[in-house]
């Protein structure tokens, strides 16, 4: 179970991350996906299929990867 | 037992974002992390077919279900089985949840000017399955799931 919370942790800081530095996020990378690990963007694309693979081909362990679409400013994610 | 979900709002509350971080374990895999928003509106739980490909579970794979609406995309749900999830409750502590039969969510196709997010939901299905009770007080900045029963 100690896995299970390290996994945690690292998905906390990355969600920290979008959270407390959203404006820039969407400075850098409007209207992309991101990948996030650890609190750290490690790879962006417009397109996400462009992105997974880019991931994939970097041999990453994607265990605790998330990716995010952030969108430009003034526009708004809603599901 | 309490489960503080990530509540977020920006300063000066143009941001409002609902998560729940957890892992996710399918079978003897291992376990991969997944970051849901926390959506009643939504009658069914899923996650992305990046979350399951991380353990090489893919949709082409699995049983399809039936497909959804989100927005200008549709996505196919696909039948992933019984999973584990695990969260961190209010005292750092694992806690560990099963769900029956998880779906994945696959892109189906997008209309023109839409963009599919890539997103993994937790549902209404997913607190009425558990018996779960969710609280949110947004002006206090307090959410959490609770579980019935005494812990």
């Amino acid at each position: 179970m100690e896995m299970e919370l390290q996994l945690i942790k690292n998905l906390e800081k990355s969600n920290k991350l979008i959270n407390h530095k959203y404006a820039d996020l969407q400075r850098r990378y409007g209207d992309q996906f991101i990948a996030l690990d650890n609190g750290k963007v490690i790879a962006h694309d417009q397109k996400v299929e462009a992105l997974r693979k880019s991931l994939e081909d970097k041999g990453l362990a994607l265990a605790t990867v998330i990716i995010e679409y952030i969108p430009k400013k003034g526009v708004m994610v809603l599901y | 037992m309490q489960i503080p979900l990530d509540f977020y709002k920006s300063a000066k509350g143009s941001e409002l974002r609902l998560r729940a971080l957890a892992t996710i374990t399918f079978g003897d895999r291992p376990p991969v992390g997944v970051a849901f928003i926390v959506d009643t509106g939504s009658p069914v739980t899923f996650v992305d077919e990046f979350i399951s490909s991380k353990v090489r579970i893919y949709t082409k794979s699995l049983e399809f279900d039936h497909d959804a609406l989100m927005g200008g995309t549709k996505v196919a749900i696909h039948r992933a089985g019984r999973v584990s999830l695990d969260f961190r409750d209010s005292k750092g502590s694992l806690r560990r949840i099963d769900v029956k039969d998880l779906m994945v969510a696959k892109t189906g196709w997008t209309r023109k000017g839409a963009i599919y997010s890539s997103v993994s939901i937790l549902g209404l299905d997913f607190l009425m399955e558990n018996k779960l009770a969710l609280h949110i007080n947004p002006s206090k900045g307090v959410a959490y799931i609770e579980t019935e029963g005494q812990d």
